[in-house]
């Protein structure tokens, strides 16, 4: 009789798309123990930093730090602290602070008129995380300019991945795998009939068709850009992304892959690279030594143009 | 577009007569034995002309007689209407052909009719199916079946001692939809049912333009307690034999509430009712319904440990949020040793395009309808092979019974239980 492998899923919405729970080859109390109480903490961390949520952490937080100090703890703390660093390290392409510009560009799409405009006065004013004041010491933050808001969508689930990872070795779990909506994934471990796990990129626009193959092992894969969904029903694009540099949307269709060990650099990276030109692109990876990126491009009739090894 | 439709439609039939023969289905779905093509069916050749009379051309009459005219084969020979201006305008659906009357035992008389389809209001309903029945004829009433239980006890007993086929208007037993719900429920994807809400929330008068102040209660029947039980028998008597239907069972007892709270405009009808029913095993309905608030429109929701069932909307949720596709793959490629890639890529997350679980729908959406047509097609089938479509009428009596009991309790404000010794199959 062949073995094979004891699994035990869990799936639920959070952080705006669906999260798919997996734990192999463990007994059933531990499995059910870690799925109940990453249950209850995605939930939680959905409600804080969610920032359409009028009640919600991050809500407070932008609503209060331009006029007083505010006091952050916890997972904020964290996320901000990691945030900082990593604005520093993509140059600024991965700027969380641009919540504004990126409510502004969806107004205007909802409205049609996004070729008609460009960014109002009050928020021309280039906005980073360097205007965000944020103190180790007194665990406090301050916004410089009242067009610093912070929106966290971009490493959130990054970020939540690897609290996962950390939480599902503790209970001596070594072959898991997590995944946001199959664009921000954590694979444990390896696949249990395989040395890795395998996965395929899929084709952005025919999604039967794999354009790049990767074998995860305790590594984490993060997707941004292009696809299929960020098309509207008259065939225009999205504006998912916006240039933190200019405060305008950016044209592209391509596709940034990223992978490596820890998926809040993942998430980072992946956004920063969509939106840095090609030459700074590969620039910025090459300061990451352990994580690699996957170049995507298709052309104008969404066939598959090139893909590239940036590192 | 339309032919597509309508393949969908007869093969979901066909699919449904096999399963029904095959036992798959008997005891939930007995009826949809009248489409099986079998050798019992020889004598009811589709080329064979059925002909059919029309009692009652007011609006509900009208839309019938719009989905039997295009029945291949059936003629409407008679139309029958005490008020004028509806007969007239029927008469033009049928080009002039049909025979019209304004006293329907004079049309029984006629020799050359197949079956009667009763569309008057719901006072007249336990006459005018017993005199069809009496007079050899098959009958579809419109639901409700009566306005008391007596009545519908006679209905019963004529349609037996007759044999022929007494059909109540119920169309959700054959809307696809609703159909492929209970089929989903009685295999258990909802896990055990433990409760059942139903509602029915408009905001209008129910009125219809009166020409001249003597026609008031002829033509809003619906609104008086002489002709009608108002919301109970117009509305209500769809959601609760949909709840007989999921639970297999009728209601033990009913207590409820009713009032006029809105439209004090003379009716003797309530506009608002609230009705609590309880079935075996300690389940319960919650149902009401209202005439001055749309908001939250009509739903039978049932609720089980593994999932809710949404049937207007047709949608189920699972208790458990299922796997996404590619994981669904990667779940059984793991439970059986299979090594594969797992398609992955996809949106970041973008607030604009944020999703929430939704649910799944419950059928595929190109079988369109809402059993209206199909329940009349049933009934021409019927006539064709000359007897009663089994199990329908019982769903009939199941169903108008509790309405009936659930306008006494809300009358006399107290428990009603189901009057012992009450029962479709010991009527004779």
């Amino acid at each position: 009789m062949p073995h094979f492998a004891t699994i035990y899923h869990r799936s639920l919405f959070a952080m705006g798309t669906q999260l798919d729970l997996l734990v192999c080859n463990c007994a059933k109390n531990e499995a059910d123990a870690f799925l109940d109480q990453s249950e209850q903490q995605i939930y939680k961390w959905h409600q804080d930093l969610n920032r359409f949520a009028s009640d919600s952490l991050i809500t407070f937080l932008n609503n209060n730090a331009v006029l007083n100090s505010v006091i952050v703890n916890g997972e904020i703390e964290h996320l901000i602290a990691r945030s900082k660093e990593l604005y520093f390290q993509t140059n600024g392409y991965f700027n969380p602070t641009i919540a504004r510009w990126v409510d502004f560009w969806k107004e205007r799409q909802s409205l049609n008129t996004a070729g008609l405009v460009s960014l109002p006065d009050e928020l021309k004013q280039v906005c980073g995380m360097n205007q965000l004041d944020y103190s180790t010491e007194l665990h406090e933050v301050h916004f410089q300019h009242p067009t610093v808001q912070l929106d966290f969508g971009a490493i959130a689930k990054g970020w939540a991945l690897d609290r996962l990872c950390e939480q599902v070795k503790r209970f001596g779990i070594n072959q898991a795998f997590f995944s946001f909506g199959g664009s921000s994934i954590t694979a444990l471990g390896t696949h249990p009939s395989g040395a890795y796990w395998p996965l395929a990129i899929a084709h952005a626009f025919n999604s039967s068709e794999s354009v790049l193959n990767l074998a995860l092992t305790d590594a984490c894969v993060s997707v941004s850009g292009y696809s299929a969904n960020n098309l509207r029903a008259n065939n225009s694009k999205r504006f998912h992304l916006i240039n933190p540099k200019t405060g305008y949307p950016v044209e592209t269709t391509a596709q940034i892959v990223v992978t490596g060990p820890e998926a809040t650099v993942a998430e980072a990276l992946s956004t920063a690279l969509i939106t840095a030109p090609e030459q700074e692109a590969r620039q910025l990876i090459a300061l990451f030594k352990d994580y690699s990126c996957y170049y995507i491009c298709y052309d104008y009739n969404n066939h598959l143009n090139k893909v590239d090894k940036w590192q | 577009m339309i032919e597509e439709k309508i393949r969908s439609r007869r093969d979901f039939l066909r699919q449904l007569s096999v399963y029904t023969a095959g036992g798959v289905l008997a005891g939930t779905m007995p009826w949809f034995s009248v489409f099986a093509d079998d050798a019992s069916s020889e004598k009811a050749s589709p080329s064979e002309r059925v002909r059919l009379a029309v009692l009652g051309t007011g609006s509900r009459g009208m839309y019938l007689m719009n989905y039997l005219i295009q029945i291949p084969n059936v003629d409407i020979v008679a139309l029958c209407d005490d008020y004028q201006p509806n007969l007239t305008r029927a008469l033009v659906l049928t080009g002039n052909k049909a025979k019209p009357f304004s006293n329907h035992k004079a049309m029984l008389e006629m020799k050359d009719i197949d079956g009667v389809v009763i569309a008057t209001p719901l006072y007249l309903h336990a006459q005018h199916t017993i005199d069809c029945l009496q007079a050899g004829l098959h009958v579809f009433c419109e639901k409700s079946m009566a306005m008391t239980i007596d009545e519908c006890v006679n209905m019963v007993r004529e349609s037996k001692k007759n044999g022929k086929n007494l059909q109540i208007g119920h169309q959700r037993l054959f809307d696809p939809k609703y159909i492929q719900a209970i089929e989903r429920i009685k295999k258990g994807d909802i896990g055990q049912v433990t409760q059942l809400k139903a509602y029915w929330h408009r905001n209008n008068d129910w009125r219809r333009l009166v020409p001249k102040p003597d026609l008031e209660k002829k033509i809003n029947w619906r609104l008086y307690r002489e002709y009608s039980l108002g919301l109970m028998t117009e509305l209500a008597s769809h959601q609760v034999q949909v709840a007989n239907w999921a639970l297999g069972a009728t209601p033990l007892a009913v207590a409820g509430i009713g009032s006029i709270n809105y439209w004090k405009d003379g009716r003797t009808v309530y506009d608002n009712v609230n009705l609590l029913y309880e079935y075996p095993g300690g389940i319960t309905l919650m149902y009401d319904s209202m005439s001055s608030n749309r908001k939250f429109g009509l739903e039978e929701i049932i609720m089980g440990d593994k999932g809710t069932m949404e049937l207007e909307t047709g949608k189920v949720f699972a208790e458990q949020i299922p796997p996404a596709p590619a994981i669904r793959q990667l779940i059984h490629d793991i439970e059986k040793g299979v090594f594969s890639s797992l398609p992955i890529g996809g949106p970041s997350w973008v607030p604009e395009v944020a999703v929430d679980y939704e649910g799944e729908y419950i059928t595929d959406e190109k079988i369109v309808g809402d059993g209206s047509d199909i329940q009349l097609e049933a009934f021409v089938n019927s006539i064709r092979r000359q007897a009663p479509i089994e199990g329908i009428l019982r769903e009939g009596f199941n169903a108008t019974i509790p309405i009936i009991l659930g306008i006494q309790a809300m009358e006399n404000k107290q428990w009603v239980s189901w009057p012992e010794g009450l029962n479709f199959d010991s009527i004779v």
